[in-house]
């Protein structure tokens, strides 16, 4: 079990290895603005900046990350897996509004 | 049968991340039928009742999205009318010619003013949905219909910037009609959706920041009876859904969900019947809740934000 802290909440969030972390960061989403999406790496709504801690990732799309931003801790949350305590920023929701 | 131009949404080629997992979704889940795999990995699905040879392309790729979609036009002779037209518009048209895509006769290729690739065809090979043509019946045998009971591809809904433009394409070029708009609060169209059947709409579009996105394509279903059972697959299997409930604007009762690489996806039944003598519907961006989703009368974030 890995704890997740969110830039600018007191809130902790609970994770595992096993699930991706947006499961847990949606669990506070009325302290903060995570949103959630395609929930499969394609949508990119669910952007976040891992700033401390390791993770591992699944599929995400080329669309919205590539190797350089994953290096530099830029995520889709629910593509990505915990591997010790993180400290997360929630992105800024991704420009691609419709109407 | 007056319908003698633009037939309806023929084809869609959708990007997949994971072929496999896409395979399982679209094959085994929604129920279509898997009808070859080429060369170049692209698998090609039709629905059961479709009586061309496929509706659905899916290509690998590292990220989803839309590659093209096409429509079937009445005969060859109207796609020669149509190219003249489409360049006479302004885009520039190139030919695809007779076999280069798979089973598939001549086709124009253009991009529209909000950045998609689209294609007309007017002939793809009749494969025919197992019943025959000479006393049919109504029932294929046992397997045919499966998963969510799919009949076919129905329409999809694209978005991109000009989305006035593209619409202007398909009424003056293409003859489709207007049948909903939603507007913004100076009456400007930001969502339209456009028929070439009887049915409320065969394709939408709306503005969008980027050029070429994707909102979702579409099946057809025959019941609300299938809709229930569909729905009850999608539970089971896990598949996440963003909406289910019924559209004001075109009536239709709706499931939207994902694939396994983040497109969307609806299946629908029910919905009005479109003849062109019939008013266009307007919609107001102040009442955009029951507009899109009018039980719950609440619009999820991301429906009108994810895209691909």
């Amino acid at each position: 079990m890995y704890k997740i802290k969110v830039l600018g909440s007191d809130l902790l969030q609970t994770t595992t290895s096993n699930e991706p972390i947006l499961n847990a960061l949606i669990k506070g989403r009325k302290e903060y603005p995570i949103s959630s999406g395609c929930k499969k790496g394609g949508c990119g709504i669910c952007k976040v900046r891992v700033i401390d801690g390791s993770f591992d990732t699944g599929n995400m799309s080329a669309s919205h990350v590539n190797n350089d931003l994953v290096e530099n801790g830029i995520v889709l949350a629910c593509q990505t897996f915990a591997c010790s305590d993180l400290t997360v920023e929630i992105l800024p929701i991704n420009k691609r509004r419709m109407g | 049968m007056s319908m003698r131009g633009v037939l309806r949404l023929g084809e869609v080629q959708i990007r997949v991340m994971d072929m496999e997992a896409a395979k399982t979704h679209y094959g085994k889940w929604m129920g279509l039928i898997e009808m070859h795999t080429d060369e170049n990995g692209l698998v090609y699905y039709k629905a059961w009742d479709e009586k061309d040879h496929h509706s659905v392309i899916l290509r690998h790729s590292d990220k989803p999205g839309l590659d093209h979609f096409a429509f079937k036009v009445y005969d060859d002779e109207t796609l020669t009318k149509l190219r003249s037209g489409i360049e006479k518009f302004g885009i520039e048209v190139t030919e695809i010619p007779k076999g280069d895509l798979y089973k598939s006769g001549r086709r124009l290729k253009f991009f529209l003013p909000t950045g998609q690739e689209m294609h007309l065809y007017a002939e793809k090979e009749y494969v025919g949905n197992t019943l025959g043509e000479i006393n049919p019946g109504v029932l294929p045998d046992e397997g045919v219909i499966r998963g969510f009971r799919i009949n076919g591809l129905d329409h999809c809904f694209i978005a991109g910037p000009n989305a006035k433009e593209s619409i202007r394409l398909f009424l003056e070029v293409f003859e489709f009609d207007l049948t909903e708009k939603v507007v913004d609060e100076n009456g400007e169209p930001r969502l339209m959706f456009v028929s070439c059947s009887t049915r409320a709409h065969d394709i939408a579009i709306a503005e969008g920041p980027e050029l070429g996105l994707f909102h979702h394509a579409s099946f057809r279903l025959d019941s609300t009876q299938d809709h229930v059972h569909a729905s009850d697959l999608i539970g089971k299997y896990n598949i996440p859904v963003e909406m289910i409930d019924r559209h004001g604007v075109t009536r239709v009762k709706t499931v939207y969900y994902f694939d396994p690489s983040g497109n969307r996806n609806e299946i629908f039944c029910d919905g009005y019947t479109w003849y062109p003598d019939s008013p266009t519907l307007t919609w107001t961006m102040d009442n955009i809740e029951p507009a899109a989703f009018s039980q719950a009368r609440y619009v999820p974030e991301s429906f009108f934000v994810s895209m691909t």
